[in-house]
């Protein structure tokens, strides 16, 4: 008896240094950038490195919002990712919906060829889409690069789309069709609500994609307006005067709203992802 | 009118299968047309492509056959960044899905403030990769980065040396980010199927004497082995092909000891501006992947009924 | 519960297609704008005016500019002086940052989809690319309209095609030394060093644990280029021959491998193991922030560290040239920004192009962009030289900025690749990774000199072959 209290007892130790083990190492980067941020100039290079600021600063900050380009890269970031949402949302409902509850020919076939979507690199699409998007004239908007988000995320969003609905019953629908609904009506009224968290965890999934998303936009985007927040910031390394108190700033403000966004949603996120998507 | 409706009823049933069938396909259109036009045009493009000697600084290319990949097997460089994304990819994957795993157990036991620490836990995946790597190559700067600050006190690295200017630890260390971004996907799916785990089996095993370790061995990683072809194959595709986060933190350095395929695409357009051959090169990349989707195809039955 | 999340979607969805709606309209409106300007320029174009005659009607007419000066104090007097010659010429001007490591990258997109800006302020490299593109056109007219002989001739010919005409219109150039401590020389008795192993061995003299003497930063792109060819250039070691023009790097295979070894001589002797991957940023900060190191390579801009980030070290800062292995360098690494300008369709636009241009060259205007530079770019427009030296700016540094000038108007230098007049060379050595690969692998051991040698020069070759 006494053996078995010492065991949960040294179980439960065990369990929490591995957990403040993981909280730092997860928390610390970030820490660590947030902290820099708010520190004066003079601290940023010193030797022995000390991780609280000695004088707390906001001057980065006063410097990166007083440049009103910060505010367009975080409004086209926060523009581009949803739309890229929405549309993730509703293509990728209605395709699903198509491949799971539809028996016709070359069902089949569309589902392979969206998987198949899934494993082109990015990188391959990169120079055709840079043409597909000038000969349609469309640098001057935010569209070309919100194609490209979609190009990325559709397809993931369909995969993710078809094993969730798969793990929905077929019971209801059959019985909804019985009583006369059409297609849309059973679509809306009666699968739709029930798949709630898992389109929205997808939306969720396909907002982050495209508010992290690097490569193609920055190919895509020359314009200083245009800019999402990683091209914006990544431009900041590559100047030959590298300020890390800007740029840390900077990546605070780029990665604090998805971890509010984030907060905010992740009932539904954590709900969707575990009610049977990916797992076949 | 009894005789009237038994003759229409067949009629009418197949005009509402017909009628099902073709709704059925019109919701599955506006993504077919736009993966058309957006990415089987664009491989095409690229097929075409690699088979030309295309380049961004000369208006004109002809077609060369073959040569873009023959070039491709007799670059002795190839191998070895070839290498690299293998290592990259399985370490990452590995990585990923192990601490996932061990986490998923670790969140899966009932405790105070579970769901607080869960959502903690999930956080870097939301994180930007452009932070990350900010981040990383600061606190990895060789002077002033507080992790080889460390590591120097330590004595486990020289003194003004970075991790990120070693060959063989750069890649550890984009790995190691890499895993630090990634684990959360793996860990919540991996937290879902343990929870759809029988708690029977279980009971019916504890019952019967096994221990701990036994009960994991036996009961719980069988009922994940799915899941986990599954994680793999969607992770490994991901990685494989995914560029950002070794671009910002090492470009492929140092000496090209992190040059994965997708880097050196990018460097082959638009270091060397040979189009033609960094087409040729994604093809054997996009090829590759496209094996492990049959694979998983083949594996999940996700196309079954 | 459910209800909630019905209503949680419900609510999301609307601020997005919201958004989206937002996001539709606004670039509509600006497409729906755009085919009445394209209407009138045929019209105009018709007209075809004389570049002489001023007083055109530009109204209507827009120009886009690229800069490759992203930092925020260079790239707001650009675009205030592009913002004023616009209102004067009474057209619109829209100002593009592109980064430059991103640079080739967007200039290889926009040369392949022929979507060129109408100007861009760049340097040697970029316009060597766009000149090989064959996207910019000669500005002869406008440098003898603006004066010719107020530009030195080293910056003109570093510009000039192989037909002769100049792709380039030089604003401020910069030149590359060695930037040393002051007081550390000082306390350690040094003299500045005038060979190679004088450099070697001052290098040694001043390392100690903290301090190392002499960083080699070989990150892998453009800096490890940059790096190998201002130890190149003192040797007299160059890619193309400056008097034919002619590729001879593969014909100076002995002395390179000398310069190479050199180089890993002087990384592992005198400098930071973590060097192997520095950039700009990292070794500025070392020299004049940190002070972990004793002397760099650089074009000056380690002085605007030093008043951002450690206002005492600017005192002690100096620079000499790099020495030639024996004696005086044989040639230096000179660098500098142009303004080049893409072919225009029509006479009016060509000659808004020349008129815009011309507006930007008077004195003060040069002086501006020119001390818009963290430190000592110095104007290529001579009348603005003075004006330049008298700012506050430069005021503490007289002695380095004239014998910088100096070096810059009276010795012989060189831009990598350029070395007689523009070629793709030169824009292929600043975006391959080659330098990085070859170099980093020589001073950690992975290849020797000559391989790294080869390696450089096989990727080279193939390059000059598939021009």
């Amino acid at each position: 008896m006494k053996s078995m209290k010492t065991s949960k007892i040294t179980t439960g130790i065990l369990v929490g240094i591995l957990i403040v083990f993981l909280v730092v190492i997860v928390g610390f980067p970030l820490a660590w950038m947030a902290l820099s941020s708010l520190k004066p100039g003079v601290e940023l290079f010193t030797i022995p490195p000390k991780i609280m600021p000695q004088n707390w600063s906001l001057e980065w900050y006063i410097q990166a919002f007083s440049n009103p380009n910060v505010i367009r890269y975080f409004l086209n970031s926060l523009l581009i990712a949803s739309v890229v949402m929405v549309v993730d949302m509703l293509l990728g409902t209605l395709t699903a919906y198509s491949l799971t509850r539809f028996r016709y020919k070359g069902r089949k076939l569309i589902l392979i060829c969206v998987l198949a979507a899934y494993c082109v690199p990015p990188i391959m699409l990169m120079l055709p889409l840079y043409k597909i998007v000038n000969a349609f004239g469309m640098p001057e908007s935010h569209i070309g690069v919100i194609i490209a988000h979609l190009t990325v995320t559709l397809p993931f969003s369909v995969w993710l789309l078809v094993s969730f609905f798969k793990k929905l019953p077929k019971e209801i629908n059959e019985a909804a069709v019985m009583d006369g609904a059409n297609e849309m009506q059973v679509f809306l009224k009666v699968e739709l609500p029930l798949c709630v968290s898992g389109v929205l965890s997808t939306g969720i999934m396909a907002f982050i994609m495209s508010w992290n998303e690097f490569l193609l936009s920055s190919v895509l985007i020359s314009k200083e307006s245009m800019k999402t927040l990683t091209v914006g910031l990544a431009n900041y390394i590559s100047s030959t005067h590298i300020d890390w108190g800007i740029i840390m700033a900077l990546g605070t403000i780029t990665t604090i709203p998805v971890i509010i966004l984030f907060a905010l949603v992740q009932k539904y996120f954590v709900e969707g992802m575990t009610a049977g998507a990916v797992k076949g | 009118m009894t005789s009237g409706t038994m003759l229409k009823r067949p009629r009418l049933i197949t005009s509402y299968e017909r009628r099902h069938k073709l709704i059925g396909l019109a919701f599955a259109i506006p993504v077919m047309v736009f993966l058309l036009a957006f990415v089987l045009y664009p491989v095409l493009y690229n097929v075409y492509l690699s088979f030309t000697n295309a380049s961004l600084i000369k208006k004109t290319s002809s077609f060369v056959g073959f040569d873009n990949y023959v070039k491709i097997f007799s670059n002795k460089l190839f191998l070895k960044y070839f290498w690299n994304t293998i290592r990259w990819t399985f370490f990452s994957v590995l990585g990923q899905l192990v601490l996932g795993l061990g986490i998923a157990l670790l969140i899966a036991r009932p405790m105070k403030g579970g769901t607080a620490l869960r959502s903690f836990l999930l956080i870097p995946y939301v994180v930007p990769a452009v932070t990350l790597a900010l981040v990383s190559k600061w606190i990895m700067n060789s002077d002033y980065g507080i992790v080889s600050y460390w590591l120097q006190q330590a004595g486990l690295l020289e003194a003004r040396q970075s991790l990120l200017a070693m060959q063989g630890p750069a890649m550890w260390v984009v790995v190691i980010l890499n895993v630090w971004r990634s684990y959360p996907f793996p860990m919540l799916i991996y937290w879902a199927a343990l929870k759809s785990i029988d708690k029977q089996i279980y009971e019916a095993a504890t019952v019967d004497g096994a221990g701990k370790w036994k009960t994991f061995l036996h009961i719980t990683l069988p009922q994940l082995k799915n899941t986990t072809i599954v994680l793999a194959v969607l992770r490994i595709i991901w990685t494989a092909t995914y560029y950002d986060l070794i671009f910002m933190v090492t470009g492929g350095g140092p000496s090209g000891s992190t040059t994965h395929l997708p880097i050196l695409i990018y460097q082959a357009s638009f270091g060397s501006y040979q189009i033609g051959y960094a087409a040729a090169i994604s093809m054997i990349l996009g090829v590759l992947m496209f094996g492990c989707i049959i694979f998983y195809v083949a594996k999940s039955g996700l196309t079954e009924d | 519960m459910k209800r909630s999340m019905t209503k949680m979607m419900a609510i999301l969805l609307t601020l997005l297609m919201t958004l989206s709606v937002v996001a539709c309209a606004a670039p509509a409106a600006q497409e729906s704008a755009a085919p009445a300007e394209e209407a009138t320029a045929p019209e105009t174009a018709a007209t075809q005016a004389p570049a002489e005659a001023t007083p055109v009607d530009y109204s209507g007419q827009k120009l886009v500019i690229w800069t490759n000066l992203t930092a925020d104090a260079q790239y707001e007097v650009l675009s205030k002086q592009f913002a004023e010659v616009a209102k004067e010429l009474g057209v619109e001007v829209e100002v593009e940052k592109v980064a430059f490591n991103e640079m080739y990258g967007k200039l290889a997109a926009a040369a392949s989809s022929g979507d060129v800006p109408d100007i861009m302020h760049t340097n040697f490299g970029g316009t060597a690319y766009l000149y090989a593109a064959d996207s910019i056109m000669p500005l002869d007219d406008v440098i003898n309209a603006i004066g010719a002989d107020d530009f030195s001739s080293a910056y003109k010919s570093v510009l000039t095609g192989k037909d002769g005409k100049i792709y380039g219109l030089p604003d401020w150039a910069m030149h590359t030394s060695v930037w040393y401590r002051k007081d550390l020389y000082e306390a350690n008795g040094l003299s500045v060093p005038t060979t190679w192993a004088e450099l070697l061995s001052n290098a040694e003299t001043l390392n100690s644990t903290d301090l190392s003497g002499f960083a080699v930063p070989l990150d892998g792109v453009q800096v490890s280029a940059q790096t190998l060819y201002a130890m190149m250039t003192s040797a007299g070691v160059y890619f193309t021959d400056p008097a034919t023009g002619e590729y001879c790097f593969d014909k100076e295979k002995e002395d390179a491998i000398k310069v190479i070894d050199y180089l890993v001589e002087l990384y592992h002797k005198a400098s930071p193991a973590g060097s192997l991957t520095w950039s700009w940023g990292d070794y500025r900060n070392a020299l004049a922030v940190t002070g972990t190191v004793a002397m760099t390579l650089d074009m000056g801009a380690v002085i605007g560290n030093a008043q951002g980030n450690n206002p005492d070290m600017v005192d002690k800062l100096g620079c000499f040239d790099f020495p030639g292995i024996d004696g005086k360098a044989k040639a230096s690494f000179g660098s500098g920004y142009c303004f080049v300008a893409s072919k225009q369709d029509d006479g009016v636009r060509t000659a808004l192009v020349a008129d815009f241009l011309k507006a930007l060259y008077t004195p003060e205007r040069a002086a501006e962009r020119a001390l818009s530079r963290p430190m000592f770019a110095f104007p290529s427009y001579k009348p603005a030289y003075e004006i330049y030296k008298a700012s506050d700016k430069v005021a503490d540094f007289q002695e380095q900025v004239d014998f910088i000038f100096n070096s810059f108007e009276n010795g012989t230098w060189y831009w990598y690749g350029m070395e007689a007049g523009l070629s793709a060379m030169s824009a292929y050595i600043e975006s391959t990774n080659i330098f990085g690969v070859a170099l980093q692998g020589a001073c950690d051991g992975t290849y020797t000199s000559e391989e790294a040698y080869n390696m450089i020069n096989d990727d080279l070759l193939s390059f000059a072959g598939a021009m």
